[in-house]
């Protein structure tokens, strides 16, 4: 390198690097652009998968078709959700979209890792196809027991023993079940309103501001926290897909497209991890739909698996 | 070289391809702008790629000098931002990297010739300047510069040349070379 070539080199180079926001923001601008013509879609499988989940009444649990493309980094997130938008609802009049969650935790009482208690239990959901209507609730007693210590050393050293949860099978007109609010409110925690999911639809940069303003800072944890209260078996597609397309700008958010549940399902894996606390969830390839979720820090670990179905009554099951 | 191996410019892989270079890109369209404006002139470079992605040509270079070309073709519209700059620059003494120049007396004649070297730049052709600065900022060859800006192979060489020796010429006027 010639002394000019080098003093070229060092001319005004330590100008400030590309923020992250700018980089999203540009990112979001040219994600704009490209979808601004009518979107190269996968109509075949999607519309495959749809029309299956509308045609199967009664019995059939709803599950993913493999999608051609990969989705590795959050730039293939963006490209997969679009994937999502404009499908069907799987519901039709009369009809319940079935959720199953299995939930496993593990956790030191009181913080002492010499006492560590694992609980388990499953919850049932029925949502109408009428979101105002009745929804039901199940949720089966808690199991608990230790993994780590025994009940009388903990009470011997004054640890604290959780009560185990009781089941509850409850109904509530547009899934209230917490009798909080009307049916118009929010989904932040509780069921949302069409409205509110309608509002939060079709930008996925305001939508990711939203997220990042209520978790109250950048920090990507905390983002996907409230990200994933989003994420409800009964959002429309269109949601999803500007959900998961917020999702990408997550600071710290890998993804991964073979990701594996615990019980044995392949998805979409996304994961935040700082400073040894873990949030995911696995999603499924066609609808986007939540096949998992993880939590896990330093002393605790909780997995929740979810399936789905579709029946005729908030008394049935699929097989 | 880009880890992005295009054929075909379509969604996916210019969303690829700004994952790979924007803030490589920002930092060259900083280094002659503002950080600010560099932040638009990213995102306007990937909107103009897609609006003409029917015209990359792998045959004719990696997708990167693609980029390049087409922001150094936006820059035109800022020609009054790099000069503004680069008076900027020549006002200041610019800071010599430690590694580069290792001894005292080197780093202080590196400052002294930076305000000389940015003068020498804001003197040149626009022409002769996007050419020298996508070469030293951008690492390009003139190979692909001929590509990325549509010009004869030794057009490109021709103005290289001549944008060193206006350099070294106005560098060894002020007693830095």
């Amino acid at each position: 390198m010639s002394d000019l070539d080098t003093r070229l080199a060092d001319l005004n180079n330590d100008v400030p690097a590309m923020t992250d926001e700018a980089f999203a923001a540009g990112r979001t601008r040219l994600h704009e652009a490209m979808t601004t013509r009518p979107r190269r879609r996968l109509p075949v499988l999607v519309a495959a998968a749809a029309a299956a989940a509308l045609a199967v009444t009664t019995t059939v649990l709803v599950t993913g078709e493999i999608s051609p493309a990969s989705v590795n980094t959050p730039a293939d997130l963006v490209n997969w959700a679009q994937t999502l938008e404009d499908d069907p609802p799987r519901v039709g009049p009369g009809q319940y979209l079935y959720e199953r969650i299995q939930s496993t935790m593990e956790r030191d009482l009181d913080d002492d890792p010499r006492f560590r208690v694992r609980s388990t239990s499953t919850g049932e959901q029925w949502i109408p196809h009428d979101y105002r209507d009745e929804w039901r609730l199940k949720v089966g007693g808690e199991n608990v027991e230790f993994v780590k210590g025994t009940e009388t050393g903990a009470k011997a050293e004054g640890i604290t023993i959780p009560a185990p949860s009781v089941a509850v099978d409850m109904t509530a007109k547009c899934g209230n079940f917490a009798a909080i609010g009307s049916c118009d409110g929010e989904g932040w925690g509780t069921t949302g309103s069409p409205s509110f999911y309608d509002k939060l639809t079709g930008d996925p940069w305001r939508l990711y501001a939203v997220l990042r303003d209520r978790a109250g800072d950048s920090n990507g944890l905390d983002i996907f926290a409230h990200a994933d209260r989003l994420l409800q078996p009964n959002v429309p597609n269109d949601f999803k897909a500007t959900l998961f397309q917020a999702m990408s700008h997550i600071p710290g958010l890998t993804v991964t497209d073979d990701a594996r549940t615990a019980d044995g399902r392949t998805g979409i894996g996304l994961r935040v991890e700082s400073n040894g606390t873990v949030r995911e969830q696995i999603v499924d390839r066609v609808t986007g739909d939540l096949l998992q979720g993880r939590f896990k820090d330093a002393h605790t670990e909780a997995i929740g698996t979810v399936t789905y179905g579709v029946t005729d009554s908030p008394q049935s099951r699929p097989n | 070289m880009s880890n992005v191996n295009v054929t075909a410019v379509d969604e996916a892989a210019l969303t690829r391809l700004y994952d790979e270079h924007a803030r490589d890109l920002h930092h060259y369209l900083a280094r002659r702008l503002t950080p600010t404006v560099a932040d638009d002139l990213v995102a306007e470079t990937f909107l103009v790629a897609w609006e003409q992605r029917a015209r990359y040509d792998p045959a004719r270079g990696e997708p990167r000098a693609w980029l390049f070309g087409i922001a150094t073709n936006l820059l035109r519209r800022h020609a009054r931002t790099e000069a503004a700059t680069l008076r900027a620059l020549a006002r200041s003494a610019t800071r010599a990297d430690r590694a580069e120049y290792p001894d005292v007396a080197s780093r202080v004649d590196a400052a002294r010739a930076g305000p000389a070297l940015a003068a020498g730049l804001a003197a040149l052709r626009r022409e002769e300047r996007d050419v020298l600065l996508l070469v030293a900022w951008a690492g390009l060859r003139p190979a692909e510069i001929a590509a990325a800006l549509n010009l004869d192979d030794r057009t490109v060489r021709t103005r290289l040349h001549r944008a060193r020796t206006k350099l070294r010429t106005r560098l060894k006027e002020d007693h830095h070379v």
